[in-house]
């Protein structure tokens, strides 16, 4: 793969892992991508039944016959405002080695296929997204993609909130 | 010489002729030194079963050759399957047993399915061997136990031969020598050879769990003990041998039967099952020449035809099932079909509604395994513990067969052997404390188990001396549980003992003769959503109840609303709800509420606040409070209202998603959303510490 694309301008080994297929969708204005691989299939929005003492992105559990999945507000977790739910509201199940869960998001774009050079190093300020959750950058056909490292959005979430389970946030409502 | 002019010669041999005999003897002499590993046994085996034929009848000769002669068939093929094993010291099960004693590996010719089917039937036989010993111990005249002990070991022997497990084969092989012996009346019963006999179990069974976890061609280290215990097994053999001088040379280990080798190395088999049978049959039929015909004639062994199911494929099926449930359900509530305008279409959605539910149910006893494996290890703990402290003990057991949800058999082990511990450590006295007593010396713990309503009810009685009020009132008073127990009842003061922090240690049960983690005993019983009761009379012995749902799978609950949600409340948690008025509320330091139940001050748990529910009720007397747990654990959890009474299926909340405190887990709901089943203890927890730091 290195060699059949002499054109393009980045041409590292690490950067071909991260070609393929990618399942993008928007989070408000911005566009991300998720490897299709690690995509398990598309809902349309269902209810969620919420969680106490869990953290505030994760919005709750839904039954997808007859199992229950965790599902992840993806814009709360990179810091924008609460998904609104929509007609348009999509929840894309991931599927990891290691566990299964949901993520909302505001509306299902496309599946496009990303050559090695069209992807870029994420750089390393700017953005709501904390750059450690991003493969890179991918560009085509003139449209800016974040690609998520969605394992590793997922794995790093801390599904309790220990604040709260230890009661802290609490203590300041009561005293 | 090979094997090939071996076999040939044994064809042409004359029973009759003495020195052809032993010109063929040293033939195979010569041939077996060539050799190594597995088929070196094989042939001592042979040369064993030869020289006894110089005191054998003619007719007995003749059988012994065309034994040898199959055994040689077997040899033979073994060698075109194995050709390594024929070439002289390559054999690798040679090298491996020479190189290191203290371990060994799994040739790679074998595939993991394959040692995985090994490990499950080996484990299966070790368990029916073992509680046949335990059963033989009680009754040693019955020889259909001893068969049935022979049965497993053989099995272990024949299949662990079939996969080059030495270090097993030996084992087993030693022991139906050592039974052998008591079978054929040459050694009487003692409780040595059941000690024996149950020891190698323990050894064969760890190896098994080593194997378990490592693949073939991974080298695993041999449980300690286990050589020595080989050695013992062979000392005393010999050592009950020796004063009973029998015909035959004393270098071997048994009585030379013609018919052990031929079943034992009957390799190329690739069922174990068939060896199985077959040893029924070699000991059944004294010798047999037509085998298949033997095999056909013994009775089916297996008494119910079982099928093994992977464990996920089987929750598959459960959660289809239960969808296939919810489905059913919103058709049934349509529009269309409420209406009633539809008569023939209401029928039919009816019928199918009851095949559906059927379904359902039979899908849930699929989970069920009965309790028979959990009982017979309590029988060999209660065994060895009351070896172990000079006690006289008897073990029964009743309800073996009653069934319960495969996860739970684990969990529920954990309480039972505390309590049996418990019973023989400090409940049954010793023999000459029983004489004095006045009791029978031989003291008696029962374990039984019964369907109790929709639970089960697990008892562990003992007739010891029971536990006495005086001393855990004292204990509970050392401790700061109380002040005095003047008011007590014997009923809670028996229950003191279930507290945490009441005992820690061996101290404590010196002094209370009872109490060695009660406490966890507890822990586990109400894990399992169950409860306990202790029913004592000092002097005569103490019992434990105890009473816990059938399956962890179903949750028995109370539908509870706490503003616009809904939560399962499992129905075992709650004491009681009640609906309180002004006076029922007590404040206290202006901050933590109190709810005055049954003369108790009950602290009260808001839920909404724990949760953060905004639109929940928040003013108590338009609430409900939910009185929760026991003794000291007992909160009053406010909610909005309870709705329904439910049944539901306890799920986990998705792999990594679970211990979410508080939450013991999820249930599809009837509507097909996901309800949140309530964890009453761990909300207590939670609430305890958030009073600990705020004030």
């Amino acid at each position: 793969m290195n060699n059949s694309s002499p054109a393009k301008e980045n041409q590292s080994v690490k950067v071909d892992s991260r070609a393929g297929k990618y399942l993008t969708f928007f989070l408000g204005t911005e566009e991300y991508g998720v490897e299709i691989l690690k995509v398990q299939e598309i809902i349309g929005r269902m209810p969620i039944t919420p969680v106490p003492l869990t953290s505030k992105y994760i919005r709750g559990v839904i039954n997808l016959r007859g199992k229950i999945h965790p599902i992840m507000d993806l814009k709360i977790k990179f810091c924008m405002d609460e998904t609104q739910i929509t007609d348009e509201t999509c929840i894309i199940v991931i599927k990891t080695t290691s566990m299964m869960m949901g993520i909302l998001v505001d509306k299902v774009s496309e599946v496009v296929n990303i050559a090695p050079g069209e992807i870029e190093d994420t750089p390393s300020f700017g953005g709501d997204v904390n750059p450690e959750y991003l493969l890179g950058v991918g560009k085509t056909g003139g449209r800016v993609r974040l690609l998520l490292d969605i394992e590793k959005v997922i794995t790093s979430a801390d599904v309790i909130n220990m604040k709260k389970a230890a009661g802290e946030e609490s203590k300041e409502t009561v005293a | 010489m090979n094997l090939n002019h071996l076999a040939i010669s044994l064809i042409e041999l004359n029973p009759e002729n003495i020195s052809e005999l032993d010109e063929f003897k040293r033939n195979l002499d010569q041939f077996k030194e060539q050799v190594s590993g597995h088929l070196k046994d094989v042939l001592m085996q042979a040369c064993s079963e030869v020289e006894s034929w110089a005191n054998k009848s003619l007719e007995l000769r003749r059988m012994g050759i065309t034994h040898l002669g199959e055994l040689f068939e077997q040899i033979m093929e073994l060698g075109e399957s194995n050709s390594q094993e024929i070439k002289p010291k390559s054999s690798p099960a040679g090298k491996q047993k020479k190189s290191g004693p203290q371990k060994f590996t799994l040739s790679n010719e074998f595939d993991a399915d394959l040692i995985n089917e090994f490990i499950i039937e080996n484990m299966e036989c070790s368990n029916m061997a073992e509680s046949a010993i335990l059963e033989w111990e009680k009754n040693p005249g019955k020889p259909e136990l001893l068969n049935t002990i022979f049965r497993g070991f053989h099995t272990i022997k024949g299949t662990s031969s079939f996969i080059n497990l030495d270090c097993v084969k030996d084992l087993a092989h030693q022991v139906e020598s050592m039974l052998a012996r008591v079978r054929d009346g040459q050694d009487s019963f003692t409780t040595n050879h059941a000690d024996l006999a149950l020891k190698s179990l323990d050894i064969i069974k760890n190896i098994l769990e080593r194997m378990k976890s490592t693949g073939p061609g991974v080298q695993i280290e041999l449980p300690q003990g286990h050589d020595e215990l080989l050695e013992n097994l062979k000392k005393f053999i010999h050592g009950v041998r020796e004063p009973l001088a029998t015909p035959e040379p004393p270098e071997h280990q048994k009585p030379p039967e013609p018919r052990e080798p031929q079943i034992i190395y009957k390799k190329t088999e690739p069922v174990a099952k068939e060896r199985f049978n077959e040893s029924i049959a070699g000991k059944e039929k004294e010798i047999s020449e037509d085998k298949p015909a033997v095999v056909i004639s013994v009775p089916e062994r297996v008494a119910e035809a079982t099928v093994r199911v992977k464990i996920d494929r089987l929750d598959k099926l459960l959660d289809t099932v239960g969808e296939l449930v919810i489905a059913q359900t919103m058709v049934g509530q349509d529009e269309l079909i409420i209406s009633g305008k539809n008569h023939e279409l209401n029928k039919k959605i009816s019928q199918a509604g009851k095949i559906v539910r059927e379904l359902h149910d039979l899908s849930m006893f699929l989970r069920m395994v009965p309790l028979k494996g959990t009982f017979q290890k309590m029988a060999r703990l209660a065994r060895d513990l009351s070896l172990k402290n000079g006690k006289s003990v008897k073990f029964i057991t009743e309800g073996e067969d009653i069934e319960i949800d495969r996860n739970m058999v684990d969990m529920v082990a954990d309480p039972l052997i505390h309590l049996i511990r418990n019973a023989v450590d400090h409940g049954i006295e010793t023999p000459k404390e029983r004489r004095q007593a006045g009791k029978q010396e031989e003291g008696r713990i029962y374990l039984t188990a019964s369907h109790a309503e929709s639970n089960i009810m697990l008892t562990v009685w003992d007739d010891g001396r029971g536990m006495n009020r005086q001393k855990i009132v004292e204990k509970a008073i050392e401790r700061g549980l109380i002040d005095s127990a003047e008011r007590m009842t014997d009923k809670e003061v028996w229950q003191m003992v279930f507290l945490p922090g009441f005992s820690t240690a061996e101290k404590v049960t010196e002094i209370s003769g009872r109490g060695v983690g009660m406490d966890v005993v507890r822990q586990a019983v109400e894990s399992l959503r169950g409860r306990i009761e202790v029913q004592n009379t000092e002097g005569q012995g103490c019992a434990f109840i105890m009473r816990m749902p059938l399956t962890m799978a179903i949750t028995d609950g109370m539908i509870v609303k706490i503003g616009s949600q809904r939560y399962v409340l499992p129905t075992a948690n709650i004491q009681k709800a009640v609906r309180p008025v002004e006076s029922d509320i007590h404040t206290v330091n202006q901050r933590a509420e109190m709810l005055m139940f049954m003369d108790e001050l009950v602290p009260v748990i808001r839920l909404h606040l724990l949760f953060e529910i905004p639109d929940a009720e928040t003013k108590l007397t338009s609430g409900l409070l939910v009185v929760i747990g026991e003794g000291q654990q007992r909160c009053a959890l406010f909610v909005d209202d309870l709705l329904s009474q439910t049944q539901v299926v306890t799920k986990l909340l998705g792999k990594g998603f679970n211990n979410i405190p508080g939450v013991a887990g999820g249930a599809i709901m009837g509507d097909g959303t996901v309800g949140l089943i309530l964890d009453a203890s761990g909300i207590v927890s939670i609430a305890r510490q958030q009073v600990n730091i705020s004030s």
